[in-house]
């Protein structure tokens, strides 16, 4: 008897245990279901003293890049600066950090107070909706630095990061450059062959296969290359891009000049660079795995290669991938140049978003949104913003009093990591692309200004969403859409498909839908093109 | 090639023999295919930016330096992640065989009232489970978020080395704990003095099956750890592999232009602080390994 009871009650409890994972369920959907509005406190008048504020405020924060660990010298510095107790929350990784994103948010008792997140149109819409986001546009109106930040870059910005009724559930968190990536080309090689710098298309590939036959650096072995950059990224190939016929061979949906939607992948200009491309890459003057998943920070740091298409950053002395680089190879110089003329006679550098690629937002759980915004709001000054981005002056960086800069411990240094100093916390919840960014050098500087001028003509053509999640009919197709395009693509580059069968794979994207794509495209895109155009008519100033 | 049996020798045919070369040759090559990228890899850490950047076989260091090893080292996350995975691997590996041992001893036996009933239910968790929500859920009932204890509970009894155990203690001849009881033994101390005593075997088999499980978890830190400073050790590696930009930053290449030190090869240290420790283990278990994982596969 005595051993049956033993034997019950230890049933119960393991069968209690198998349940018990899911009877947290419920608790879920009851912390979810009790937060259907955001309680937001409206907003007075006044503004409010970050500075001097006798309660202190628990503040966590979700970030990924930047520096991450605890209790550092600048996380201290904040919290007594603003009278905080602030819990960094790192996210482990780009591969796992939406799952981690999704967790923290679907938890009340573990949400933060500011999360971060990039890529996450249709959870951000279901966080809006349950109201786990709280509107910060009132602040705004107050709190003006952040806002005259993006307004001066281009009120875009922020007509990207608001909903059609003005609410802003986000805040722009990382906005690139206008344009941020520019064509180099190895100076000591072409000095080498007696080459001159080239300035149209066929000038560089022709420059590429000397650089991939005749021995540049003189070592006496075949083991260079003329391109290489971001494996398995189109934008590594943008001179052919923009050069070949029209320059309207995308590997995206653009608009055209007419005001219609077409998809680049689609058209003749698209097979004419696929074409010049695939042959350069049969001839081995592109370097085989730039159609496998390489990363081109550790490409140029490996070397190997005359050319390629990439950031204007590396034009930065504390550049660490240039860094890397130039230690194993001294003789070298990697030089920015104009972009090459194609078909078209109209050189264009590759625009970039004006939308932010990642976003800020403070949560429901918040105990004082308002007091949230306004600290970030200070941070985001000038001189807040360079001491938390490059640290102490005289430790960390010199001024040279010039409008130049000495960065000592640039980013996130062994100093600062072993003395736990804590430069760049918080990197991508609000990111300086103007004179503050002083790891710009003045010819850097120059150069973003020249590839964005370079780069107005094509931006014309790119299309930016508002509101990604309305486009239903492009959620549902343009996955496979996208997918045909890359293998194809990507295939007829490495020699595995053929030029030949672009009829067939025209017919298979209008299969799978792709002028229901366009139609969609034209409906939704095409008013968003209007309150556009009314917005920045608004804001223009 | 003659086999030497109680003083006698056997001849082997000449098909024999060629299998047997065959043999050498075949497991020679998978061994090799096997243990070089791992070689690969701790000769790349110890070699110099420009050898590694030209690539190619690495059968030793080429430019031998310890620059790599000196900014690993340098990186505090590298030091709270071992301080937690060797806490969560230690307590893990005691508890987890305890438990195992435990829960796998009553349902050795036949006379265990329900016992078909509770080993289905131990199965049922080999063929389902609640799920990463379910999971999440429960920590989060139970408080142990972002505690260490997060990274210990969840997996602490697995159903695959409760059913090895069962088969170890049913292997037990019933004569021995007969007698001990004779003896005026009770079930503990039949437990503690003559059944695990005779199972040293599975019970380091099942001990270095946990502590590698363990040792290898980086999606509980995920999932359960908000601080960075509490994540285990392979949620660092990969967080330095998967950001390598930020790993080549903190390990200060961007402030030292003449370090000898790339983010292959700040990849390849990785990868080894990681990894040795653990492998450090197995020479000691070896020789119960084998004999513990047979048990398994033919009585389970």
């Amino acid at each position: 008897m005595k051993k049956k009871v033993v034997a019950m009650v230890l049933a119960g409890t393991m069968i209690a245990g198998i349940l018990s994972g899911c009877g947290g369920d419920g608790g879920a959907n009851q912390s979810t279901g009790s937060q259907n509005t955001a309680t937001q406190t409206p907003v007075s008048d006044e503004k409010i003293d970050v500075l001097n504020q006798s309660e202190k405020m628990k503040l966590s924060v979700v970030c990924l890049q930047g520096y991450t660990q605890p209790d550092s010298e600048m996380e201290k510095w904040m919290e007594e600066r603003y009278n905080l107790d602030i819990e960094v929350i790192a996210l482990p990784g780009w591969s796992d950090a939406t799952a981690k994103i999704t967790l923290l948010m679907g938890d009340e008792t573990q949400r933060p107070d500011i999360i971060w997140w990039w890529n996450m149109e249709d959870d951000f819409t279901k966080w809006v909706d349950a109201g786990l986001l709280v509107d910060v546009a009132p602040y705004m109106d107050k709190y003006t630095v952040m806002r005259d930040y993006y307004n001066s870059i281009d009120p875009g910005v922020l007509f990207y990061a608001s909903n059609e009724d003005g609410a802003m559930y986000r805040i722009p968190g990382d906005v690139a450059e206008p344009a941020c990536e520019v064509l180099w080309i190895r100076q000591d090689w072409l000095d080498n062959l007696n080459l001159e710098v080239p300035t149209t298309l066929d000038e560089l590939e022709a420059c590429m296969y000397a650089f991939t036959n005749d021995d540049p650096d003189g070592n006496g072995i075949d083991d260079t290359y003329g391109l290489s950059g971001d494996g398995y990224d189109f934008r590594s190939f943008w001179p052919w891009i923009q050069g070949c016929g029209e320059g309207k061979g995308w590997m995206e949906f653009i608009k055209d000049d007419d005001g219609s939607y077409v998809y680049g992948a689609a058209t003749e200009d698209c097979k004419t660079w696929l074409g010049r491309v695939a042959k350069l890459y049969a001839d081995g003057v592109i370097k085989s795995n730039m159609i496998t998943d390489t990363d081109r920070d550790e490409e140029m740091a490996n070397g190997g290669f005359g050319v390629t298409y990439s950031w204007v950053t590396w034009n930065n002395p504390s550049s660490g991938t240039m860094q890397s680089f130039y230690a194993s190879n001294p003789g070298a110089k990697w030089v920015p140049i104009d972009m090459v003329k194609g078909d078209n006679d109209h050189p264009q550098d590759n625009p970039a978003s004006i939308g932010a690629w990642c976003y800020f937002g403070i949560t429901n759980v918040c105990s004082d949104p308002e007091r949230a915004y306004a600290i970030f709001d200070d941070m985001a000054q000038p001189e807040n913003y360079l001491h938390k981005r490059f640290g102490v002056e005289g430790r960390d960086y010199i001024d040279n009093g010039d409008g130049s800069y000495e960065i000592i411990h640039a980013g996130d240094g062994a100093e600062n990591t072993e003395n736990n100093y804590g430069i760049n916390l918080f990197q991508d919840l609000f990111s300086r692309k103007d004179a503050c960014n002083i790891a710009n050098t003045k010819e850097t500087n120059d150069l973003f200004e020249k590839v964005k001028e370079s780069s107005r003509e094509a931006y014309a053509h790119k299309i930016e969403k508002r509101n990604p999640a309305a486009y239903t009919v492009n959620a549902e197709l343009g996955t496979d859409i996208g997918d045909m395009m890359k293998e194809y693509a990507w295939g007829v580059i490495g020699g595995n498909k053929s030029l030949d069968d672009w009829d067939s794979y025209i017919k298979d994207l209008e299969n799978a839908g792709l002028q229901d794509i366009i139609d969609e495209l034209t409906q939704i895109h095409g008013a968003q093109a209007e309150q556009y155009e009314k917005y920045m008519q608004e804001h223009a100033n | 090639m003659k086999n030497k049996i109680s003083g006698t020798t056997i001849r082997r045919s000449n098909g024999e023999r060629a299998f047997s070369i065959f043999n050498y040759i075949f497991f020679t090559v998978l061994c090799v295919i096997m243990v070089y990228p791992f070689w690969h890899v701790v000769m790349m850490s110890f070699s110099s930016v420009e050898a590694t950047a030209r690539g190619g076989v690495f059968l030793w260091p080429k430019g031998f330096n310890l620059d790599t090893y000196a900014k690993v080292f340098r990186d505090p996350s590298i030091w709270t992640g071992y301080t937690t995975t060797l806490l969560v691997t230690i307590a893990s590996t005691i508890l987890g065989t305890l438990f195992t041992a435990t829960t796998a001893y009553p349902l050795s036996k036949k006379d265990l009232p329900f016992s078909k009933t509770l080993s289905l239910l131990v199965l049922f968790t080999m063929l389902f489970s609640g799920g990463m929500i379910p999971g999440y859920l429960l920590m989060k009932n139970l408080h142990l978020i972002d505690n260490r204890w997060s990274l210990i509970l969840p997996g602490l009894i697995s159903a695959y080395n409760v059913i090895i155990m069962k088969s170890n203690f049913q292997t037990m001849p019933e004569s021995l704990e007969e007698s001990a009881r004779l003896d005026g033994a009770n079930d503990v101390t039949i437990f503690w003095k003559i059944i695990m005593p005779l199972s040293k075997a599975t019970v380091a088999t099942i001990a270095l099956f946990t502590a590698v499980g363990y040792w290898n978890d980086y999606f509980s830190s995920v999932l359960y750890i908000n601080s960075k400073d509490k994540w285990a050790l392979q949620a660092v590696l990969r967080y330095m592999l998967t950001n390598t930009n930020q790993a080549m930053q903190s390990a200060g290449v961007t402030v030292a232009a003449t370090t000898n030190v790339t983010a292959a090869t700040i990849k390849a240290a990785s990868v080894v602080v990681a990894t040795v420790p653990i492998l450090c283990v197995y020479p000691f278990v070896q020789k119960y390994f084998v004999k513990g994982v047979m048990i398994g596969g033919v009585k389970g």
